[in-house]
């Protein structure tokens, strides 16, 4: 039953992308978001700079997710895999995203940078993504006062808030309290850049 | 459940203190209220300057003040509904503490919205009249998809409201607040047995849209 009803979901956000990739019907919400982003005629440079620097952070995630999924940290039991893999899609939809949208407000989306992990297993893997995910959630939330076009503003909510789905997702699979503060700090430049240089080559 | 959610050693991290957690993660429990502390400094040393200050503020803090009463509205509903389920609600351990935990957050946040709308120079809306039918509260599933609904439905408002702000703290506040609302809904959605994160994007939810799927709760 949880097979099927993740499968539908995660489906749900394929649909959603191809609809935004193909430039085909607009699906409405974060996605339709996204495309008004990419009806605009362009951003604000400081805009492109916050895109930019989560597309950093999103290449980041899909790299790592699709390391896990492919056994590169050992072998995972269903759970932890069904959560690879569903992370992996997530993470890869909003790397695909902003490669489209930020060339559509006349920005140049940087190039993957050169990624490196430590040797990690299936516990250490659930913990770590705990980290890169909360190091996600809290640079959304940062950048986000900063961002002045609306429709920029919507689709870093819309993202900002599947990070925090996956936090507290990565904290239940872990088995500790998935949501566990009243209030998720946001991050600066500096905190999301110091906390994420480990996996940085 | 499936094995992710019976990980071992769940008993064991889940009972460690919330404020031990929250250290070794970083984060502030308190953030919302220092901000609006700093914030309503702020405002006052505005007001002092008199006729300096630009009409344009009083009109941000006008709407950021509207959209704040609107959360707050919903932050009662919230903790309303969770106070119920801990009240009422004769769940396992597992779905007790999860009722307890978030109606710990949701009355946090009707108390910091509570200190901060003044702070900008509003009121804020009294605490509403709601209707909860007994039958929510009746077994788990029923107050775990009323669960889910009312958590997804705040963050799509969270979402919606969000660009529309327009002064830096609070939208540093809401953006604190939307994601726990998130992992409440993803903690829920997976206590369940359905995907915590079940889309790529969480749509935004318009004020109408909120209304229609919250309404039924307002008595």
């Amino acid at each position: 039953m949880q097979d099927v009803l993740a499968a539908a979901d995660t489906r749900r956000g394929f649909i959603g992308k191809a609809a935004l990739l193909g430039g085909a019907t607009l699906a409405a919400g974060g996605v339709g978001a996204f495309a008004e982003a990419a009806r605009a005629q362009s951003a604000p440079a400081s805009d492109l700079a916050i895109l930019n620097f989560a597309l950093k952070l999103e290449y980041l995630e899909a790299e790592f997710y699709d390391r896990a999924r492919s056994g590169v940290f050992g072998r995972l039991n269903a759970g932890v895999q069904r959560f690879a893999e569903v992370l992996y899609a997530h993470e890869q939809a909003h790397v695909d995203t902003l490669l489209a949208t930020i060339p559509a407000l006349g920005g140049t989306p940087i190039k993957k940078p050169a990624l490196k992990f430590p040797k990690l297993q299936q516990r250490s893997f659930v913990l770590t993504a705990i980290q890169l995910e909360q190091v996600g959630v809290g640079a959304y939330g940062g950048a986000f006062p900063a961002l002045k076009l609306k429709a920029v503003k919507e689709a870093a909510l819309a993202i900002h808030s599947v990070e925090a789905r996956h936090a507290a997702y990565a904290r239940l699979v872990a088995g500790t309290l998935p949501a566990n503060v009243a209030f998720f700090a946001p991050l600066t430049t500096d905190q999301v850049l110091k906390r994420a240089a480990p996996f940085f080559a | 459940m499936t094995e992710i959610f019976t990980h071992k050693g769940i008993e064991v991290e889940t009972n460690a203190p919330i404020a031990s957690l929250s250290e070794e993660l970083g984060t502030s429990r308190d953030l919302f209220l220092k901000r609006a502390a700093i914030f309503g400094g702020g405002v006052v040393a505005a007001a002092s300057f008199g006729m300096a200050m630009p009409g344009n503020a009083h009109a941000s803090k006008a709407s950021d003040v509207a959209i704040l009463n609107f959360a707050l509205t919903l932050e009662y509903l919230e903790a309303t509904f969770y106070a119920i389920a801990v009240d009422k609600g004769k769940f396992s351990p597992r779905v007790e503490r999860l009722a307890r935990v978030i109606r710990d957050h949701e009355i946090t946040h009707v108390k910091a919205l509570v200190a901060t709308i003044p702070s900008l120079g509003g009121k804020p809306v009294k605490k509403p009249k709601f209707n909860f039918p007994p039958a929510l509260f009746a077994n788990e599933t029923t107050f775990l998809q009323t669960a889910m609904a009312l958590e997804d439905t705040g963050v799509g408002a969270y979402n919606g409201a969000g660009p529309a702000l327009t002064l830096k703290p609070v939208k540093e506040a809401a953006a604190s607040i939307v994601a726990v609302e998130a992992m409440h809904a993803s903690w829920v959605r997976g206590v369940a047995g359905t995907a915590p994160a079940p889309a790529t994007f969480d749509d935004p939810l318009t004020t109408q849209q909120v209304l229609a799927a919250a309404g039924p709760f307002f008595a």
